[in-house]
Order: C-alpha cells, then structure tokens, then sequence
C-alpha cells in the first residue's frame, strides 16, 4: 500500500521533506476552494419576521413578508388591497413604528447552507449553471461552491456589507473544513449587490478575503429612475415581470416602502451622479423648451431630496413656492394615519405628533452616509480586481424630465406610472408638470452613466462589458452569463498567479 | 356548497334590491356594522382613530401585567392618563410608544400611540381623549366590538378585520381608511392585474363585474378567476367603494373574499350573506 500525503496545489514545487526512499508514495494536490458568493438586488431576498419560520401569520399579515415567490405575490400584493398602507405594514410595521433594523430578517435556514433557499428563485437558473459549469483546466486547482447571501434590504447597505463580510468568513470558514483550503471568495454582485459587495469590500474590512467581484448591472452612482418609481410607480413600458409590476404602479405604494427604508434611499443618484449628457442636474423640468428647474447644481441630498415635495400649490399663493419636484410627498409616508390639515383639535394633535418626515430625513441621512463613504468625490471605492458589466439599449432615467402644461381640471397627481406636480405661475396661471417617460440609454433601471461608474480601461479579458440586456433578469442574458463565467476564469486566473508567480506556469 | 347552505341558512328578505340573508351575529367596526355567517372564524382586526391604535376586547386577568413585563426593560415612564388608566412609554428601536389600557364594564380598552420626543404630553392627552370617550355598546360612534369611541370622525381613521372559512383556504376581509380624495385605484385597474398575471405566465378571467349599492354608497364589485402556473387556481371578490374627501363618515371601504376556486360556492355564499348586511353606525 502506498503512503498517501496531501500537498496543496500552490506547494506542489516545494520540496517533500522526510519520505523514505523504499516507500511508495501517493500525493494527492489538494485544490483550493474558491466559493462563489452571489449577492442579490433589492427585494431579491426573502425577508420574515424575525422568530418565526416564515409560515403562518399574525395580525392578518404573513410572517413571510417579502417573497417573490408568484404565490407568495399572488396572495400578497395582487390578492391583498395592497395600497400604500399595506405595504408599509408589510415591510415597516403598524402606524406607530418606523423602520427598524430587526424589524425583519433573511428568511433562510439556520446555519443558511448555501444560502440559496433566501433568495430570489429566479437567481437559482444563473446559480445552477456556474455550479454546473466545466472550469477545464482550472477544476486542477479550484473547486467552486456555489453559494448566495440575502440580506435585509430594507436596511442600511453599511448593515448589509457588515453582514456579507461576515458571511464570507463563515464561507470561507466551512469551504476550508471540507476541502482544507480556502482563503478567498469571488463575489458575483446583481445591482444593489454591487453596493453591498463593495460595501463589504472596501468598508467592512472584507477585501483581503476576496479574490475579486464580478459586479451586474451595478447602480454605482445611483439611478434617478429610483426617484421616478417614487413618483410614477414602476413604469410599464419595458418588460417588466411579475415582481416589478408587484413592487407598485404608482408613486403612493413605491413612496410608502421605499421613503421609510434606508435601504431603497441608497438607490438614488449621488453626488457623483451624472447623466448620459455629463452634466449634474438631472431633475429637469421645462417649458416650451425652456428649463425651469434644472437640479441638482452639486447635491442631490440638500437641493432635491430633503426638499418636501408637495404637490398642490398653496391657496392664494402666487406664484406658489411648493416644490413638487422634491423627491418624497411627506403624506405618502405614512398614509395610514397621516392627517391632512384642516380637522378637528384631536386631528390637529395627530397632525403635531407626526413625524414620519424627520424620520425620512433620518433615513435619508443613513443613505448619504453610505454613499459619501462609499463614493467620494476622488471617486467610487472598489475591488482592485474588479470586472462590471452595464445594460444597454433599454429606455432608461438617467434624467427626470417633466413638461408643463396649463392645468385647466383639478386631477390626481399619482395616476398609475405617471405624477403631475401642480403649481402657479407668475402670471397667476394654475400649471402642471408632467412627468416624462424616461429617454436615456440603460437596463432599464440603470442608465449607462451610472453602469460604467466602476469602469476602467486595460482591465484582463474579458473586461468590462456593454451589453443589450434588461436589469432584473440581466443573469438569466445568455451573453451575461458567457461574460460572468469568463470574468470569474479571469479571478481565478489572477488567484492562480497570485500563488504561483514565484515558481511560474500557466495554468 | 351543502356546508355553505347550512352555514348561510337564515331568512331572506328583500331591501333596496339587495336579497338580505338575515344575520344573528353582527360585528361592528368603525363607522359600520356587518352581518357575520356562522361558522366563519374570526382572525383578527385593527382600528385606529386619529392616529391612535386602538382595541377593545374582554378583560383577561392579567394580561396587562404580561404586556408591561414584556417591556419591562424598555419602558422609559409611567404617564398618568386619568383614574382607572395604566399606561407606560417605551422605547423600540428609536421610536417612543405609549401604551395605555382603561377596563370599563369588563372590557380593556387598549391605545398604541408614539411621538417625537418632547411631544409626550401632547400624545398623552389624545391617547387619555380616546379612552375616556369609548362607551360601551355601538349604537354610535367608532366602533370596536363591545363598544365604540365617541369622538370625530376624524380625518384619519382605519379598520380591518378579517374572518377566515371554515375549511379551506378561504378568507374574507373588510377594510376602511379615510380619504383625501376618493380612491378610484383599490381593486378597480383590473388590466394592471391581468398585466401582473401575464408576467407570471397566467390568466385572469373577470367572472364579473358591475355597480352594486351597500349601505348606500355606490361602489364596484369585481369577482376574477387568476389561474398561475404551477399554483391552484385562486378566485377573489372585491366591492370598493372610493370614499368621500376628508370625510370620516364616508371612508373608502373594501370588501374581500379570496381563496382557492374550490372554494368560490363558499365564498359567494359569505359574499351574498355579508353585503346585504352593511350598514353605517350613526357618528353620534
């Protein structure tokens, strides 16, 4: 019987010490796992509350509080009334609470496993096949585990990245058990993904233990078409599927979840963020060709979003001062029971009491944290090996246009996919902005400008990537996921070399 | 269906064009009263009233003992809300919540309030304003079961209750909210859900859809059949009524069954049984 010893695959040029000449000897290269950690967008990950299973319910609402599974849909937002006032149920509590960070956890098993079971069904079609995949040569000296981290969305990306770091110690903690060698992850990022990776990366300590991120329809500066679904819903006219039809067609349902979690903040364009044209101001709005507001000049924070946009002028006001064009209408953040003015003394006390405004600011305040940490003005922080790929020749907001027409009728400013924010005009007339379907190039979601933000020229094959593809199911693209199978060979290349450049070889 | 004969059984009697199952049971929440079939279960309901939770049911000894030990270590003060009220504050993640609980005639009458800091007084003095004005019975006023809170109405109140079948999967649910403008959304874009259905692969089918008057209000009643791959085939009813403006007396007001299509013969016959029965409780 032979003796068997175990070497590592990047020792294989070492001398063995101390094997005795008349033995027979076995050695068997020990491959290095490299796990690859898939990181979900926004509501791509199952939330519940925390102490439960995720089955059942309490006070008429599901311990499973955010699924995109079609009969958790089906029976929640589509089977449900479903207004703005459910969905802040749903994903913040009852009237009286405001976000809070425990509100909600991932719904995944305890210890997660490979972390699929808590994520988005629709990832598991890209999952399989990188789990299913020839790596050829590469399967000499790697395996690849497959693995997904969810995390609470709805929550500060700084809590998300904390979360991540940690898990790619446990991955790495488990894959090492098993195989007896690992040190690193890849992380393969899906548009809020991208956030939360480098987040993890660059912010939470997490970047030595990662050979690199392949990042997917990444909003690395933000995307004004987050502010568009908080005024408008999520638009119609791209192929949407059953989740972001589900997410809300209005400006009321979207405002309602997205106003009240730091999470969704984080999506909004920041202070880096240009448009397609380079130029800042993306909110834009026009009157005969002639612009009226032109923001942001330098931030976005203090000249839109902390800016209350009300969207009826005030009586008698002229011209009125109301500034519809603000990113959130203070009384669609809590609908429930936000009283309109003008009630009794007891509606007057529930109106003193309200603090649904300060605590969006609060949460607005977590956003731009993140995002000044996370996206200097020296630019945006990033994975040294880092590869990116951008959507391209979908409608997308990379600005928000609205046209003013005369107002002849009262109307609602929240029709489904649209807003018109009312106001007076000089001469005394009551006028309407329009909001305009978005124009600009993108996924749909996220406009090129934003896409390209982590970009950067003589990157390794295959280098970052244009692609004409559609946001939420960018990986389920066949070029996609031809283009993320060779960035991930790139890192691993680059992990390959990283060990052996002493001793040389290709792999 | 013989199960939901049996349940529903009860004397039919004609008004304003609506056959009327006469219901023993009758709930009253909110502004309104409804007519309950035996045998559907109850699962839980909600009011509020000018921003204040609030829940009336029957006094368990000891139950306000369990409360404040389960905040026990995140209550911040004991207000002083009047004779015969126990309340505390506390704080939960960064928000500050006063609970408070009256007994009267039997009944804890309950309020879950917060504030912002340094408003404590004023959320005090609606919360004590709410419990000192519940009476019991519901002849008047906003009701919560036993019996009803005599103030406003309010520019911002809402109430949900929810029953479920006796088997099955089946539920029903009864839902207001004041208005700002009346709601021509709820339940009323039927093409906006065909749209979320063909996204999923599936089809929906409007079994049908017409005006229908309850109470006297004019609302829309829409039943449709969604049939999603892989999922058994679900049918929902829904009549919504948009409510007036800033009128707590006429609040946008939903109904709904939903369940498996197994299951429609038992939810229509809850349905037929329970819309006939609404009726407005008088504000004063």
């Amino acid at each position: 019987m032979p003796k068997k010893h175990q070497v590592d695959w990047n020792k294989v040029d070492e001398f063995l010490a101390g094997l005795e000449t008349k033995e027979t000897h076995e050695i068997e290269v020990r491959r290095e796992a490299i796990p690859l950690v898939f990181v979900p967008g926004i509501m791509g990950t199952h939330l519940r509350r925390p102490g439960t299973n995720g089955e059942g319910e309490a006070d008429g609402f599901p311990n499973l509080r955010w699924s995109t599974a079609t009969g958790w849909m089906l029976s929640n937002l589509i089977f449900a009334s479903s207004d703005g006032a459910y969905r802040r149920r749903l994903i913040v509590g009852k009237p009286h609470q405001t976000f809070n960070p425990e509100f909600l956890e991932v719904d995944e098993d305890s210890p997660p496993g490979d972390g699929w079971r808590g994520i988005m069904e629709d990832y598991h079609i890209f999952l399989n096949k990188l789990r299913e995949h020839d790596w050829k040569e590469l399967d000499k000296y790697f395996v690849f585990p497959v693995y997904a981290v969810g995390y609470n969305w709805t929550d500060d990306v700084k809590a998300a990245g904390t979360y991540l770091a940690k898990r790619i110690d446990s991955i790495i903690e488990e894959a090492r058990k098993i195989t007896g060698l690992c040190e690193k992850v890849i992380l393969i990022s899906h548009s809020m993904g991208g956030l939360v990776s480098r987040t993890a990366s660059e912010l939470c300590g997490a970047r030595e233990n990662i050979v690199g991120i392949v990042h997917g329809v990444q909003p690395v500066n933000g995307s004004p078409g987050a502010y568009w679904r908080m005024k408008a819903g999520f638009e119609g006219f791209n192929s949407l599927g059953l989740v972001q039809r589900a997410l809300g067609n209005d400006g009321p349902k979207v405002t309602a979840i997205m106003g009240n979690i730091p999470g969704g903040l984080t999506l909004l364009p920041n202070k880096l963020y240009k448009a397609n044209d380079g130029k800042a101001e993306w909110v834009r709005v026009t009157e005969d060709g002639r612009l009226l507001v032109a923001e942001p000049q330098t931030n976005p924070y203090d000249e839109i979003y902390r800016r209350k946009a009300v969207v009826h002028p005030k009586a008698g006001e002229k011209p009125s001062t109301n500034e519809y064009w603000g990113l959130v209408d203070p009384v669609l953040l809590n609908p429930e029971k936000t009283a309109p003015e003008g009630g009794d003394p007891f509606d007057e006390m529930n109106a003193e009491l309200d603090k649904s405004w300060d605590v969006y600011l609060k949460n607005l305040a977590i956003a731009e944290a993140l995002h000044d940490q996370l996206s200097p003005s020296t630019g945006p922080l990033q994975h040294p090996q880092t590869l990116a790929a951008t959507g391209i020749q979908h409608k997308s907001a990379d600005v928000v246009e609205m046209h003013v027409e005369s107002n002849w009728i009262r109307s609602d400013p929240y029709p489904n996919q649209c807003f018109r924010g009312f106001f007076v005009n000089a001469a005394g007339k009551d006028m309407q902005a329009v909001l305009q379907d978005p124009a600009g190039d993108g996924d749909g979601t996220v406009p090129t400008s934003s896409g390209v933000g982590v970009d950067a020229p003589n990157r390794p094959a295959p280098g970052d990537i244009k692609l004409r593809m559609e946001h939420q199911p960018a990986y389920e693209n066949k070029l996609m996921q031809e283009w993320a199978i060779k960035a991930i060979t790139a890192m691993v290349k680059h992990r390959y070399w990283e060990q052996r450049k002493p001793a040389g070889g290709a792999p | 269906m013989k199960g939901a004969l049996l349940l529903f059984a009860g004397l039919i009697v004609s008004c304003a064009g609506e056959k009327r199952v006469e219901l023993k049971n009758k709930e009253a929440i909110g502004r309104f009263r409804v007519g309950v079939p035996d045998g559907l279960a109850f699962v839980s309901r909600s009011q509020m009233i000018y921003g204040v939770e609030v829940a009336a049911v029957p006094e368990q000894p000891g139950a306000w003992d369990a409360k404040v030990a389960a905040h026990a270590d995140k209550i911040v003060s004991r207000p002083s809300l009047g004779a015969g009220v126990a309340a505390f504050w506390y704080k939960e993640g960064s928000d500050l919540v006063l609970e408070a609980q009256a007994l009267r005639e039997g009944v804890a009458v309950s309020i879950v309030r917060d504030a912002p800091e340094g408003k404590e007084a004023v959320a005090e003095k609606l919360s004590a304003a709410v419990l000192e004005n519940y009476k019991p019975g519901t002849g008047a006023g906003f009701c919560l079961g036993p019996g009803a809170i005599h103030m406003g109405p309010s520019l911002s109140e809402s109430v949900r209750i929810i029953w479920d079948l006796p088997a099955g999967a089946g539920r029903v649910e009864f839902s207001t909210q004041t208005v700002t403008e009346p709601d021509n959304k709820t339940f009323m874009d039927v093409e906006e859900e065909r749209g979320m259905t063909g996204a999923a692969g599936g089809t929906l089918t409007v079994l049908s859809e017409r005006d229908r008057t309850l109470a006297g209000l004019n609302g829309r009643e829409i039943r449709i059949r969604v049939a999603l791959p892989g999922q058994e085939p679900q049918v929902r009813l829904t009549w919504h009524y948009p409510g007036v403006g800033r009128d707590g007396a006429k609040p946008r007001i939903d109904f709904l069954a939903k369940g498996p299509a197994a299951l429609q013969p038992q939810l229509e016959a809850a349905w037929e049984a329970m819309l006939p029965s609404l009726e407005s409780v008088p504000v004063k």
